[in-house]
């Protein structure tokens, strides 16, 4: 028996498909939404499927591999600048470039471009100026050029990172500051002597050596790893070269980033510009104008001599990121660059002198703070172009030369007038791409409330600043959270510890503005400009762990490994590689490692160098992570471990 | 016959040294303990360098500089009190504090702490330190640990990756480029500084309560001391102590040689010679004569010299250390510092007006203590 089909029954059925539909495939997407972040759970131990796909187990053990992105350059970025003893030509080194420059001073011009690849940082010249030293950040080496002609004469391998660079008084040793491998090495030009290695504070960055070659001291950029409550120092490293032994290590308490260092005359004191911090505050107080300025440390060189700290801040105007300094040879003025203001600050030392010569200990603890004291001993400030950073004077004190960084120029002050009496342009590109917005955004203090800082201010050089800072308003101290370096984080969303930010746009947006800068938030170009750069800076190179392959790869196979030594196997959660996925070791997800709460995976890459560890930095070394803070295994499967499986297993991370 | 000769030898030995008692070295001992400023008597490592004189002691170290004793102890950052060894990086000056709860970089006045949990270092409990320019080689209860300057790095050498017999190493001490280990219960470990290989040394007889082919090899596996000069190794055992030159061993015990004691807690070598810390005085050898310097049970300060051949002379020091039992030993040109269990002690040289020690210039800055 067939029943007649008429036309409403075929609407009906249609509706009733329809229906089906509307009501069926949410159901069945919620069903299957379900099952599938059941399925991730019951399989990863994880609650969140963020940026998970089936291919995330079922295809490869990679994540899908991230596109990069060109970190090259053809901007030049000076970073480095030193002056020939006949006052007639500058050398400047373009980080970003790859290049020397040599600069004749009377006609302003560019007489020399040499290829040196490898990231010239910083630049030297022997004091009989026969010979300029350049050290390439990237390539952990020095090359030596023959001034006159330009070859090179020598290229000698040093520490990790090399950033600082000086010649001793005769010319025959170069003393280089490693910022990677925190410490400073003396090398004999001719080869004559072996290497001697003095271990510095954290992160050295600039050396200066005193004219009669009896003294070196080391401005350290990052403060020492030193157990709470301690408050954080950084450390001015004083060596008496004549013994070979460190004869003080002055702590620069509550004050780090410095970046530049120089000896008087007489090497009867140093001069260190750095920031001085408060990190245990509240970021609330940004308002207030508490949480860092700029301070120039003032250090005698004698054992037992005074540290003080001087402001170079005002009480409403701050001068962010002060960078590096120099000292006229009467030392009567010293010159600040401010990477972050876009000024130079010039400084009266004779006031300096007087007040650490004759006040009291009380006297020196409070100046430390008192942003109105500026007005006693700053002299001028001077503008600048996009990003002062290294500085130069010439024999005679007449002029100081100013790497403008991020505006491919120098500036050349009249140390009479104070005043930018010329400018060098270095033929940089002229068109600012939106990386190099970004870049000159990251560095510029204008974004933050009366200038205090800029991005760069927790993230030097695109790095982490090693601090742990107390975002929350909940008392002094109180949940603080370790500062993450921004190398080679493209593809490591989310962000922020709590993994709340899913990419960089909503993690500089207007909360951010809200919270930490306490300003307008970016323009949405700006923005953009800003993820860019950011994006885009990019990892160091890999250190050399000679003669540690196979240990390396002991520790490579401990990392991936499925079964413990007793041959039992790891779950999957609790394998390192499970949130630790390749390419970036990231799974971008949030993961519970007995630390009181769900935190943002970090990714490993350089993270060698980017101590403290965990999410409050509560580990001071990676061993820590588990040997005092995964007891219980609670961060993967290490118990069973020998000490030479974990010491293995330390130096695979370290090589990454 | 014979025996009443000897017997009268030895008294006219003992006679002349009451008379005449005369230190072959030095010219007077002289004491620092906890009545001058030492953190305790018990004092476990002795090192003099060009401006101090340290000396571990069971609560702290302690240094010795312009007349004044300073103490550095856990409230300064000590990893934990007792300092059982000292070492320097030659080319810095760094000093390398070795205790029972973890190594100490002391550089600059600034304390950087490596132990177990925060390191790669094998065991905190740490018997004996070595460093030269590159390295920094700890022998701790659980192993050998090395620690490389220029990269940070941590190196473990013990039971799993090398011939270790035991993880109880007892002393290192670096020479020529090479690494000896005094591994208790294991011999000596030497490692080629070349290669990387470790040969093993162990006693040939494998006997614990007798060495019985004399000569053989080392005269017990129980080591405790290892020093190098030229191309001689010593040996310092429990049951005595051992020369090695290259192919040719010499087995010496307190029976039949100059030793004060079998039980060497510690050996310090220069040239031909070795000072032997024992539990019953300190001995020295230079391989024609031997010198024992021990406290009488009666009181006063014994000086026995041996010669090869077996005759010996007794004499009666003025001045002496003050305890038998010599924990470690420096040498600082011609003066020799001891670490004893009655305080720190100093062996001050005759030829004292044209070749002052480091160490002896820093004391006459001040009173003799």
């Amino acid at each position: 028996m067939r029943f007649p089909r008429t036309r409403g029954s075929k609407a009906a059925g249609y509706i009733g498909l329809a229906l089906g539909l509307a009501i069926g495939l949410p159901a069945t997407w919620a069903g299957a939404n379900a099952a599938l972040r059941t399925h991730i759970r019951m399989k990863t131990g994880k609650v969140e499927n963020l940026g998970v796909t089936c291919f995330y187990c079922h295809r490869s053990q990679d994540l899908p591999p991230i596109r990069t992105v060109d970190s090259s350059s053809s901007y030049l970025s000076p970073s480095g600048l030193a002056v020939s003893p006949d006052g007639r030509r500058l050398f400047a080194t373009a980080e970003d470039g790859d290049l020397l420059l040599e600069i004749d001073l009377d006609s302003a011009e560019i007489t020399r471009r040499i290829p040196v690849p490898g990231g010239p940082h910083a630049v030297a010249v022997s004091s009989d100026g026969k010979s300029v030293a350049v050290a390439l950040r990237d390539r952990d080496e020095v090359v030596l050029f023959d001034s006159g002609s330009f070859e090179i004469s020598d290229t000698v391998a040093v520490g990790r990172e090399p950033l600082g660079l000086a010649f001793g008084p005769e010319g025959r040793k170069l003393f280089v500051a490693n910022g990677g491998s925190d410490d400073l090495r003396a090398k004999a030009i001719d080869h004559s002597a072996s290497d001697i290695r003095w271990k510095t504070g954290t992160e050295p960055y600039d050396v200066a050596i005193s004219g009669d070659g009896r003294i070196a001291a080391v401005a350290n950029r990052r403060v020492l790893l030193r157990p709470e409550p301690l408050l954080p120092a950084s450390e001015l490293t004083l060596i008496d070269l004549s013994s070979g032994r460190v004869s003080d290590r002055r702590l620069l308490l509550s004050a780090h980033l410095a970046e530049g260092v120089a000896l008087s005359s007489d090497a009867e004191f140093a001069l260190v510009p750095a920031l001085r911090i408060r990190n245990y505050l509240p970021t609330t107080q940004v308002a207030r104008g508490a949480l860092m300025n700029s301070t120039l440390v003032f250090a005698e060189t004698r054992a037992g001599g005074r540290t003080v700290q001087f402001p170079l801040d005002e009480v409403n105007a701050y001068y962010a990121d002060p960078s590096d300094v120099v000292i006229t040879p009467d030392d009567r003025l010293a010159f600040v660059s401010h990477g972050g203001a876009n000024v130079v600050s010039v400084v009266d030392l004779i006031s300096l002198r007087r007040f650490v010569e004759t006040a009291s200990q009380h006297d020196i603890d409070e100046i430390a703070d008192d942003l109105a004291a500026f007005a006693s001993y700053v002299v001028a400030r001077i503008p600048t172009r996009e990003n002062p950073r290294a500085l130069a004077i010439s024999r005679d004190g007449s002029q100081v030369f100013v790497a403008e960084r991020l505006a491919d120029s120098v500036a050349t002050i009249d140390t009479a007038s104070l005043q930018v009496s010329s400018r060098i342009h270095l033929s940089g590109p002229t068109e600012i791409t939106s990386r190099r917005r970004g870049e000159r955004i990251f560095h510029d203090a204008s974004i933050s409330f009366q200038g205090q800082f800029s991005c760069r201010s927790c993230h030097p050089d695109g790095h982490t600043d090693g601090l742990n800072w107390d975002f929350e308003i909940d008392g002094i101290g109180v949940n603080r959270l370790d500062t993450r370096s921004l190398r080679g984080l493209r593809g490591t969303a989310p962000f922020k510890w709590n993994g709340k930010n899913p990419d960089l746009a909503t993690q500089c947006g207007p909360r951010f503005a809200r919270v930490l800068t306490r300003s307008e938030p970016f323009a949405p170009d700006d923005l953009r400009d800003l993820v860019n750069y950011m994006e885009s800076i990019p990892r160091p190179a890999l250190p050399a762990f000679e003669n540690h392959g196979e240990a390396i790869e002991r520790g490579r196979e401990i990392f991936f490994r499925t079964e413990t030594d007793t041959g039992s196997a790891v779950d999957l959660a609790a394998r390192c590689d499970n949130c630790h996925r390749l390419p970036t070791y990231t799974d971008r997800l949030k993961a519970d490692v007995g630390t009181g709460g769900r935190f943002d995976t970090p990714h490993l890459l350089d993270i060698r160098s980017s101590a403290p560890y965990l999410h409050d930095g509560r580990a001071m070394t990676l061993e820590e992570i588990w040997t005092v803070y995964s007891p219980e295994d609670t961060h993967g499967i290490t118990n069973d471990l020998t000490k030479v499986q974990l010491n293995d297993l330390v130096l695979f991370l370290r090589s990454l | 016959m014979w025996n009443v000769v000897i017997s009268w030898v030895v008294l006219l030995g003992v006679a002349t040294a009451s008379i005449a008692g005369s230190d072959p070295f030095f010219s007077r001992w002289e004491t620092l303990n906890q009545a001058d400023g030492l953190p305790s008597d018990k004092v476990l490592a002795v090192l003099a360098t060009a401006d101090a004189v340290w000396a571990g002691t069971d609560q702290g170290l302690a240094v010795v500089r312009d007349s004044k004793i300073e103490v550095i102890g856990s409230a300064e950052g000590l990893p934990f009190p007792v300092v059982t060894a000292l070492a320097t990086t030659p080319a810095t000056g760094d000093l390398w504090i070795g205790t029972m709860g973890g190594l100490a970089r002391l550089s600059g006045g600034r304390l950087d702490v490596f132990t177990q949990l925060n390191s790669g270092l094998a065991n905190d409990v740490i018997y004996g330190v070595a460093a030269d320019d590159s390295a920094v080689w700890v022998a701790t209860a659980s192993g050998l640990s090395r620690y490389e300057l220029a990269t940070d790095s941590w190196e473990i050498f013990d039971v799993t990756n090398t011939l270790m017999h035991e993880p109880w190493c007892y002393a290192v001490t670096s020479a020529k480029n090479n690494v000896y280990v005094a591994v208790w219960g294991g011999g000596v470990l030497v490692r080629n500084g070349q290669t990387g290989v470790f040969r093993e040394h162990r006693d040939p007889d494998g006997e614990m309560e007798v060495d019985l082919f004399r000569d053989d090899g080392l005269v017990h596996d129980v080591t405790s001391s290892v020093a190098v000069s030229g191309d001689t190794m010593w040996v310092g055992t429990y049951f005595g102590l051992s020369r090695y030159q290259g192919r040719r061993w010499a087995s010496y015990n307190q029976e039949d040689s100059g030793l004060p004691g079998d039980f060497i807690n510690y050996l310090r070598s220069r040239g031909e010679e070795v000072w032997i810390a024992t539990d019953q005085g300190l001995g020295y050898f230079d391989s024609r004569i031997w010198h024992a310097w021990k406290i009488l049970p009666e009181g006063g300060v014994e000086l026995r010299t041996t010669t090869t051949d077996g005759e010996f002379s007794l004499e009666r020091l003025s001045s002496g250390p003050p305890h038998n039992t010599i924990y470690s030993i420096d040498l600082d040109r011609q003066d020799i510092w001891l670490a004893t269990a009655a305080g720190l002690s100093h062996g001050i040289a005759k030829a004292e007006a044209t070749d002052k020690s480091a160490s002896r210039r820093l004391l006459d800055k001040g009173e003799p203590q």
